[in-house]
């Protein structure tokens, strides 16, 4: 008889899972099935990604214009962040590093050193995704690593609901059944506690081998069956609350997510080709839900098409992700905010871990204890470059601000902080998606300058260097120029959703 | 633009070792502090060990901001070393067999399918697969063939790693060579004391003839750790139980293999490292378990002609080689059981490790526990390895090796062997010195047989499977035709790095 695997819960989660597995796993290793109630919403609302869902749609053998016209999509060059060192700042993280390392020196020492001697060309100067993305431009990068124009990479704004029914359609061609339903009981085996069905409301039971818990907040298996702690990280994340509201897009399309600090939080704001996508995401400790409304309707470039959608969460995790025979992905497994667009990447890793460690016989003590160590890591590393958000800023304007700016943070993160701001390096890890050009994009932005740099690059002479910022800089604002308007790229490849519906 | 005016800042650095450690230190920290700065060598009254019989084993690395250390032909022709694909373990494992570790990856995958899944697949099916034939370092080693790895991305030869063997003495005279070309100069004096700051930090260096060196930063290069002996040492011996060595040096007439031997014997193991003109043996023993008299015949089936030099041994590690402003490198931090690279290799990533995190200034405490995290866990996994090889061992009745069986090894390798034995998945760690093909081929051929293949193996006919590693093979003997002799490619580099044309190059440091 085959391996069973029922996943719980449809939305993004659960339909990139069921996705994922049929096409990955070879036929007869598992007999998919996904349960879904329509009667249950999911969270998906605009949802902005990280490059690394490139990757996940490749293996899945998407076309990407095809993929993006069903889904909305538009292209990503990275976040703007507004105002949060200070009322009035902003800036990009990107999708790519600045400038050029000299002699196996990172970049910003050396701008760091034309900075001390006066140079007030800002470090965006020196990336060619921020530069397009304030021009509204969009193109691929090239392949030819000597073009200006490889220096990036780039991911999607899409509307969630529609990846998810792009996503079902898919899978269901590959096999994977889908069973419409409330689950009203869990039963777990006697002596081993290990889920053995779920019974719907028209009482039909569903057995499985495994099971993928992908209900969302509800957590179904891994929360309310089997009772696994969820380790709350508020004291670092105090924003428990959001809402969204769509509205239309005024002004050009803009191939960036922006994220705007507020008086208790921050506010979203995710193009995608027919709307924008908004959200306030507040703490409740510190704004009314009232006051979060009003931040969030006032500043919205049209009037919105919906009411305000609200969500609670708390942010943290669950230690253990994957519980004898259940295995925990998205929401279910832990929660942090969609600051930096890492929802889908933890789903994404998630599904790849699952499908490298797959159990290969009942209980699973050794793939279970992998997953759990590495899925740790990952939820760990995200969350201290979220908390640097918070964490390191000038603002003092605000009760929440105050309480952000002397919070004890991770020792994890505290070290980072203390090494960048000390020489300007980077404390390396083996896990964590953010690689050191996240890291300087965000410290750099939330104005943690290195007291030091590296002492190497003192090694090029005044008018060498400043040379080479100069041959930089021009050719980085010059291939900038090249690049076509967002929505002329996008319509060109096809990708825009009218070409679908054509 | 230069400086970073105004501020407390490392100006004056003294490295106190006279051998390789320093050299290597000093040749390449000597560009970076440029002309503002000052670097003095100050030797340390001590007979200098060089390495364990005076020869040792590295991978090169490519940060460019080792300098001369990064360049592989100009180490080797220094060194009067030979090259290596990796090592030849014999006498180790459950099957008896000798083994090869090879430096690189194995083989390749089939889409999603890591290269090992597919081989147990095929092993379940009844076919005698062995890693080590989907390997060109392998066939290149088994051939006494040499290139230089590298070359375009996905051509075989740029998934290939090597290592240098190399004279250690030879190499700290070509570096101190270097390291005074570029300015650096050296004390005749020895070190007599340290003068410490109310704070611990040193603050100066006193040599025997009285002559104070004022100091922001001070390295401990010296093999007897002359600066930071007191401070804090993870002692490995129950694990990795060789406590002490018989050292020597054979001539060979042979054209050197381009790989390394270890060779097990009753009471530990010899490692024959081969050099340009002779072979470095080196045997290593626990002198409780009567290994003595085993290693010395050990090292006299391999043709020892003069009395061995009897070096004790001490495995383990600083544990915090960074305190204060002094930085313990070398024998003076770590000390490993070097069965798959030499400390040499652990003393140029320790080199590339400070390069990076170089203070600025005299107070640098975040730079100091970011080296010595990384530092920790880089060699924690290198003991691991090693001692992965010895728990794993095949050779019954010898009370050595069944205690070594029978030893709780740390929780760090006990779930890597756990996790391989379940699955044939790697765990990997931060800072992991070697290449996951590594641990796979240790794990391989000691005998952990995982009990079935990945799900994903299944997903291919046997015969779609056969076919990828015909593929391979003949790829692989395919790039092995065109490789030179490992003789002739030793030729090559040497007559090339003594052109006249290669002086300018040599100046620099």
């Amino acid at each position: 008889m085959a391996f069973e695997v029922l996943i719980v819960g449809g939305g993004t989660a659960g339909w990139m899972t069921a996705a994922a597995l049929s096409r990955l796993l070879p036929r007869g290793t598992a007999a998919l099935t996904l349960v879904e109630s329509e009667a249950i919403g999911t969270v998906g609302v605009g949802e902005a990604t990280v490059p690394h869902i490139r990757f996940f749609n490749a293996k899945l053998g998407f076309d990407e214009a095809e993929f993006m016209a069903r889904t909305f999509a538009t292209f990503k060059f990275g976040i703007e962040f507004r105002d949060w060192a200070r009322i009035g700042d902003s800036y990009i993280h990107p999708f790519g590093a600045f400038g050029e390392d000299i002699a196996g020196v990172p970049f910003h020492h050396y701008w760091l050193r034309a900075r001390g001697a006066g140079d007030a060309r800002p470090l965006e100067t020196y990336s060619l995704p921020i530069l397009a993305a304030r021009q509204n431009r969009f193109a691929r990068p090239s392949a030819d690593p000597e073009d200006t124009r490889s220096t990036f990479s780039y991911a999607f704004q899409f509307d969630a609901g529609r990846y998810a029914a792009f996503l079902r359609a898919f899978a269901e061609a590959r096999g994977v059944t889908r069973r419409e339903g409330r689950i009203i009981e869990v039963t777990r085996a006697g002596e081993s506690g290990r889920v053995e069905s779920v019974t719907l409301e028209s009482g039909e039971r569903l057995r499985a081998d495994l099971f993928v818990d992908c209900s969302g907040f509800r957590a179904l298996l891994i929360g309310q069956t089997l009772g696994e702690p969820y380790e709350a990280w508020s004291q670092w994340l105090p924003c428990d609350r959001a809402l969204a509201v769509p509205c239309p897009t005024a002004g050009p399309l803009t191939p960036y997510t922006r994220a705007s600090a507020k008086e208790a939080g921050w506010i979203w704001r995710i193009p995608l080709q027919h709307r924008v996508g908004n959200g306030h995401v507040y703490a409740s400790a510190f704004a009314s839900d009232e006051r979060a409304a009003q931040l969030l309707l006032d500043q919205l470039e049209a009037p919105p098409v919906a009411e305000p959608k609200p969500l609670r969460f708390t942010a943290g995790m669950r230690r253990r992700h994957w519980s004898g025979n259940v295995v925990a992905i998205g929401l279910s497994a832990g929660f942090l905010e969609p600051l930096e667009s890492t929802s889908i990447h933890l789903i994404q890793l998630a599904i790849g871990y699952l499908v490298e460690l797959f159990p290969l016989h009942q209980p699973d003590a050794a793939g279970e204890a992998e997953f759990n160590r590495i899925m740790a890591l990952e939820y760990e590393r995200i969350r201290d470059f979220i908390i640097l958000h918070y964490h390191a800023t000038e603002r003092d304007d605000t009760e929440f601000w105050r309480y952000c700016r002397a919070m004890t943070v991770p020792d994890t993160l505290a070290h980072r902080l203390e090494l960048f701001r000390e020489r300007g390096v980077i404390a390396r890890y083996r896990e964590g998606m953010f690689l050191d050009p996240s890291w300087h994009a965000v410290l750099l932005g939330q104005r943690v300058v290195p007291r030091r740099y590296d002492p190497a690059a003192d090694a090029p002479p005044n008018g060498v260097l400043a040379g080479h910022l100069d041959h930089l800089a021009k050719a980085y604002a010059d291939a900038a120029a090249t690049l076509p308007p967002h929505e002329t790229f996008l319509r060109e490849i096809g990708a825009h959703h009218e070409a679908a519906a054509a | 633009m230069s400086g970073q005016a105004g501020l407390e800042r490392v100006q004056r650095i003294v490295i106190v070792g006279s051998g390789v450690a320093a050299w290597a230190a000093a040749a390449s920290l000597a560009k970076v502090l440029g002309p503002a700065g000052r670097l003095r060598v100050v030797p340390a009254a001590e007979t200098a060990d060089a390495g364990y019989g005076g020869a040792d084993s590295l991978l090169p690395l490519h940060d460019e901001r080792l300098g001369c250390l990064r360049d592989a032909a100009a180490m080797l022709t220094a060194g009067d070393g030979s090259c290596g694909w990796g090592v030849a373990f014999d006498g180790w494992s459950p099957h008896a067999r000798p083994w090869f570790l090879p430096f690189g990856s194995i083989g390749a995958g089939l889409g999603p399918v890591p290269f090992h899944q597919i081989v147990l697949r095929l092993r379940r099916e009844g076919r005698a697969v062995r890693l080590a034939d989907y390997s060109l370092p392998a066939l290149a080693a088994q051939s006494g063939r040499f290139a230089w790895p590298g070359g375009p991305a996905r051509s075989v030869l740029s998934t290939c790693r090597n290592a240098l063997h190399l004279d250690v003495a030879a190499l700290a005279d070509a570096l101190r060579e270097r390291a005074g070309a570029a300015g650096v100069m050296s004390s005749r004096a020895p070190f007599a004391s340290a003068e410490r700051a109310g704070d611990g930090r040193i603050a100066g260096i006193h040599t025997a003839d009285g002559t104070r060196l004022g100091a922001d930063l001070v390295l401990d290069c010296s093999e007897t750790a002359v600066l930071s002996g007191r401070d804090p040492w993870e002692d490995w011996s129950p694990w990795l139980a060789c406590d002490r060595a018989l050292a020597a040096r054979v001539p060979r007439a042979a054209d050197p293999p381009p790989y390394a031997l270890a060779e097990a014997h009753a009471a530990g193991w010899t490692r024959h490292l081969p050099l340009a003109h002779a072979t470095s043996l080196v045997a290593f023993f626990n002198a409780a378990r009567g290994g003595e008299a085993a290693a010395l015949a050990s090292l006299e089936r391999a043709g020892l002609a003069a009395e061995p030099d009897n070096v004790p041994l001490r495995f383990g590690r600083r544990r915090e080689p960074w305190r204060g402003n002094c930085v313990a490198l070398g024998a003076a931090a770590a000390r490993l059981d070097p069965l798959v690279v030499g400390n040499l290799h652990f003393l140029l990533t320790a080199l590339a490790r400070l390069l990076e995190l170089l203070p600025a200034e005299p107070r640098s405490p975040a730079c100091a526990r970011e080296y010595n995290r990384r530092t920790a866990a880089e060699l924690d996994n290198a003991r691991d390895q090693a001692i992965a090889l010895y728990k794993t061992n095949g050779r019954r009745g010898e009370p050595f090796w069944d205690e070594c069986r029978a030893m709780a090894v740390p929780d760090s390798l006990a779930y890597r062997l756990d996790t391989y034995a379940s699955r044939g998945k790697v765990v990997l760690y931060d800072e992991e010195p070697f290449d996951e093909a590594a641990w796979i081929a240790l794990f391989d051929e000691q005998g952990i047989a995982p009990p079935r293949n990945h799900p994903l193996a299944d997903g291919f006919p046997i015969a779609d499977l056969e076919a990828h590693l015909a593929r391979i093979r003949a790829i692989l003997l395919d790039e092995l035709k065109r490789m030179p002799a490992h003789a002739d490619h030793l030729a090559r580099v040497r007559a090339a790095e003594r052109r006249p044309d290669n002086a300018a190059r040599e100046a620099l440091p």
